[in-house]
C-alpha cells in the first residue's frame, strides 16, 4: 500500500523546504518515494536537481547522501493538469471549443478551489503510477492551514448540475427563479460573460460530472490510514489559531496528523553563567583598549539577546504543543543560511516523523 | 528608521508581501502611526480573517468598525457582506431581491468569476473613504491588509481581470470606479513587507518588476524583522575571535558560536537589503527592527520606528 504524507501550513514557513526533508528521510530509510513540491525556492530546486523541470518526475540523484532508497520529485503545473483533466474526461468533440473559451482561459486555474484539486489530482495519478511506496505532497500557500480540505469540496459545488450550467443559456425550460437570477445577473455584470460562463459551465459537463464524483473519492484518500498529515510552522503565536482550528478539523474528520513541525527555532544559549565584560580576555597591546571595550560590551549583549528570541520560540512552541495535544512535536532549529543542499535536508532527517 | 512623510497623506494604504512577512503587524503599527500624526485610520481586512481581531484580542472577527486604539478603529470584510452592503446602498436593492444573492446559483457564479470577491471588498473600502452616509464611521485613510495569494499578483490587477472579463453592467462601473481611485498615486499607496532574508528578497522583486502600471503607487518596501546589528566585526573582533574559540571557559567558546551565528545572520540580512535596495531603481527601502516581547509593545515600538522617533 503506498502511503501518502500530506505537509500543511501557512506560507512563510518553510513548508516546502520540510516536504522535501520529509522525502528525503523516508529515502535515507530504504523507501521509494516521491515529492509532490509547489513552486520551490530555486535553492531547493538546484538542490533536488529540478530546475527548470515540472509536472513529470524526475530522479534525484541521491549519492552524494549515501541514501537506500531512491527520490523522485515533480513540480505542479496546474494549468496543464487542468488540461489534462478535460481532454482526459471531456467529451471529445467539446475539449477544442472548451480549451477556447475566453472564461476558461482567464479562470480555469483560479477557480475557487482548484489549485488544491489539482495537487490531488496529481496526487491519485503518483498513487496509481505505482512505482512508489512514499509519496510526500506538498500543499498550496494558504490563507487558513484548513483551506486545503474545503478545497474539492468548494470546487466540487461549483459544478453541481442545473446551477452556472443553467446561465445564458438558450433552453425554454428555465424555472422562474432562475430566469430572475439570470436577469439581475445580467444587469450586474453584462450578457457577454453570463454567456460565457454558461456555456463553460456546460462545455464541462462530463468533466464537471468527474470532478463531483472524485468528491467522494478524495475524501476517502484524505481519511485513509495509508494517509497522514504533517503540519509546518513557525514558531509564533500568530499562528495559533489556525493550528487549533487544523488541529480539531483533523480530530473530528478521524484524520492522522504524523506530527506537527516546528521550524527555524532559536534554541537558547545554554550559558552557566552570564557574560559580563570582565570575564571576556584582556585586550592585546596592539588595539586600543576602548574598542576593545566596545567589542566586549556589545559581545555581552548577545546572549540575552539570543535568549530573548529563544524564550518567545520557546513560549510559542509551548502553546503550539498543547493544541496539538498528544501529536509528536519536532523542533527544526533555524539553520544560519538556510536549508541549501541534499546534504542540509539529509541533516533534517534526524528530526523528522518517518 | 522612518518612513517616507508622503505616505501620510494618502488615503489608502495598500499593504502587501508573502505569507508570514508579519504584514498584519506592520499594518496595524502603520495605523498606530497615523493616529500619532493626528490622521484617523481604519485598519481593514479582507476575506474575513480575523487577524486584527487576534492581534488586538477583541475575539472574533465584525464587520462593524471596533476601535483598537485612540484613533484607530478596526473592520474585517467578507465578499458576501460587502456585496449585500453594495445591493442595499448603491443598487437600492430591497430585502427581497437580495435573497436572491444567498442561492446558490448566485453564489455560484460568484465564486466562479475570478476577482469579483476582491472587487466588492474594494467597493466597500471605496465607498467608505469616499461616500460615507451620516451614520458611518468617517476616517482620513484605511489601511489595508492585502491577502498573499501566493501568486505575486495583486489584488488590483485582480480587479481589473474581472473588469477585463465584465464588460458592462454595475459590476463593470463598480471596477471602473475602484480602477481610479486605487489607481491614483494622489490617494493611494503600496506599501510592500518583505523579510531580510534571501528567498523572500527574491520573491519581493520579481512582484515589484511584475506589477506593471501600479508600480508608480510604491512608496517604500519594508524589510520587517531586521536584527540589529549587535556584533562590530573588525581589528577587535578578528584579534578576540581566536582567544574565545580556544577559551577554556565553555561560556566563551558558546559565545563565540552565537557571535559566529549572529554575524554570519547580520551580513545575510545586510546583503539581502542591499540587494533589494539596488534592485529597486531609487525606491526607498526602510527595515523594522525584531522586537521581542508581547503584541502591544511590539506595536507601539513599530510605531515609534516608523516615524522616526528617537524615544
Amino acid at each position: 500500500m503506498t502511503r501518502v504524507v500530506i505537509a500543511c501550513g501557512l506560507g512563510g514557513v518553510g513548508k516546502t523546504t520540510a516536504a522535501a526533508g520529509v522525502a528525503v528521510a523516508h529515502a535515507l530509510a530504504g523507501r521509494r518515494v516521491v515529492v509532490l513540491t509547489i513552486d520551490p525556492a530555486r535553492r531547493l530546486a538546484d538542490a533536488l536537481g529540478l530546475s527548470g523541470l515540472g509536472n513529470e518526475a524526475v530522479e534525484v540523484d541521491l549519492s552524494p547522501i549515501g541514501a537506500t532508497g531512491t527520490l523522485h520529485a515533480l513540480m505542479l503545473d496546474r494549468k496543464a493538469t487542468f488540461d489534462d483533466l478535460v481532454r482526459r474526461h471531456g467529451e471529445p468533440d467539446i475539449v477544442d471549443r472548451l480549451l477556447v473559451n475566453r472564461y476558461y482561459r482567464a479562470a480555469s486555474t483560479r477557480l475557487s478551489g482548484a489549485h488544491e484539486y489539482m495537487a490531488i489530482v496529481k496526487l491519485e495519478d503518483l498513487v496509481d503510477d505505482g512505482r512508489w511506496d512514499v509519496i510526500v505532497l506538498d500543499t498550496p500557500p494558504a490563507q487558513h492551514v484548513v483551506d486545503f480540505f474545503h478545497a474539492p469540496e468548494r470546487m466540487a459545488t461549483l459544478f453541481e448540475p442545473g446551477s452556472l450550467s443553467a446561465l445564458g443559456g438558450g433552453g425554454g425550460l428555465l424555472g422562474m427563479a432562475t430566469r430572475r437570477i439570470g436577469m439581475v445577473l445580467e444587469r450586474l455584470a453584462g450578457e457577454s460573460v453570463i454567456k460565457d460562463v454558461g456555456e463553460f459551465f456546460r462545455l464541462m459537463g462530463s468533466v464537471g460530472e468527474h470532478i463531483r464524483d472524485q468528491s467522494e473519492h478524495i475524501q476517502k484518500r484524505l481519511r485513509s490510514k495509508d494517509t497522514g498529515f504533517v503540519l509546518v510552522t513557525s514558531p509564533r503565536l500568530d499562528v495559533l489559531s489556525d493550528v487549533e482550528a487544523f488541529a480539531d478539523l483533523l480530530r473530528a474528520q478521524k484524520m492522522r496528523i504524523e506530527g506537527m513541525l516546528v521550524n527555524r527555532v532559536v534554541l537558547p544559549p545554554r550559558l552557566g553563567h552570564p557574560i559580563v565584560p570582565a570575564r571576556l580576555p584582556r585586550a592585546p597591546d596592539e588595539i586600543e583598549a576602548a574598542e576593545w571595550e566596545a567589542l566586549g560590551l556589545a559581545l555581552a549583549e548577545l546572549p540575552p539577546m539570543v535568549d530573548a528570541l529563544a524564550r518567545d520560540h520557546a513560549a510559542a512552541i509551548s502553546r503550539l504543543s498543547a493544541a496539538v495535544d498528544g501529536v509528536p512535536v519536532s523542533v527544526l532549529p533555524e539553520i544560519p543560511g538556510g536549508v541549501r543542499t541534499l546534504e542540509a535536508l539529509a541533516r533534517l532527517a534526524p528530526f523528522l516523523p518517518t | 528608521m522612518s518612513i517616507p512623510e508622503s505616505i501620510f497623506a494618502r488615503r489608502i494604504v495598500v499593504v502587501t508581501g508573502k505569507g508570514g512577512v508579519g504584514k498584519t503587524t506592520v499594518c496595524a503599527s502603520l495605523g498606530l502611526a497615523f493616529a500619532k500624526r493626528g490622521r484617523r485610520a481604519c485598519l481593514v481586512e479582507l476575506n474575513g480573517q480575523g487577524r486584527f481581531a487576534q492581534l488586538f484580542g477583541l475575539g472574533a472577527r465584525s464587520y462593524a468598525p471596533r476601535a483598537v486604539a485612540p484613533g484607530v478603529e478596526t473592520i474585517s470584510l467578507t465578499a458576501n457582506e460587502c456585496l449585500d452592503d453594495f445591493a442595499h446602498r448603491k443598487l437600492k436593492m430591497d430585502t427581497v431581491v437580495r435573497m436572491l444573492f444567498k442561492t446558490r446559483a448566485v453564489t455560484g457564479f460568484l465564486d466562479a468569476v475570478p476577482g469579483l470577491h476582491d472587487l466588492f471588498q474594494l467597493g466597500k473600502i471605496e465607498n467608505l473613504l469616499v461616500d460615507p452616509h451620516d451614520d458611518d464611521p468617517h476616517y482620513d485613510a484605511v489601511i489595508i491588509d492585502a491577502p498573499s495569494t501566493g501568486h505575486g499578483l495583486s489584488m488590483l490587477s485582480s480587479a481589473r481581470t474581472m473588469a477585463d472579463l465584465v464588460r458592462v453592467g454595475r459590476f463593470h462601473e463598480l471596477s471602473s470606479t475602484i480602477e481610479r481611485t486605487f489607481g491614483d498615486p494622489e490617494k493611494t499607496t503600496i506599501v510592500v513587507v518583505t523579510l531580510p532574508e534571501e528567498l523572500p528578497v527574491n520573491e519581493t522583486m520579481e512582484f515589484i518588476s511584475a506589477l506593471g502600471p501600479d508600480r508608480k503607487l510604491l512608496s517604500v518596501v519594508l524589510a520587517n524583522r531586521y536584527h540589529a546589528a549587535p556584533v562590530p566585526k573588525g581589528l577587535a573582533w578578528e584579534l578576540m575571535e581566536p582567544l574565545l574559540r580556544t577559551s577554556s571557559d565553555p561560556d566563551l567558546r558558546q559565545l563565540h558560536r552565537l557571535a559566529l551565528t549572529e554575524i554570519e545572520r547580520q551580513d545575510a540580512e545586510g546583503t539581502s537589503v542591499s540587494r533589494l535596495a539596488a534592485s529597486l531603481d531609487g525606491l526607498p527601502v526602510a527595515v523594522l527592527p525584531w522586537v521581542p516581547g508581547e503584541s502591544r509593545h511590539v506595536l507601539a515600538a513599530l510605531a515609534s520606528d516608523l516615524l522616526g522617533d528617537e524615544s
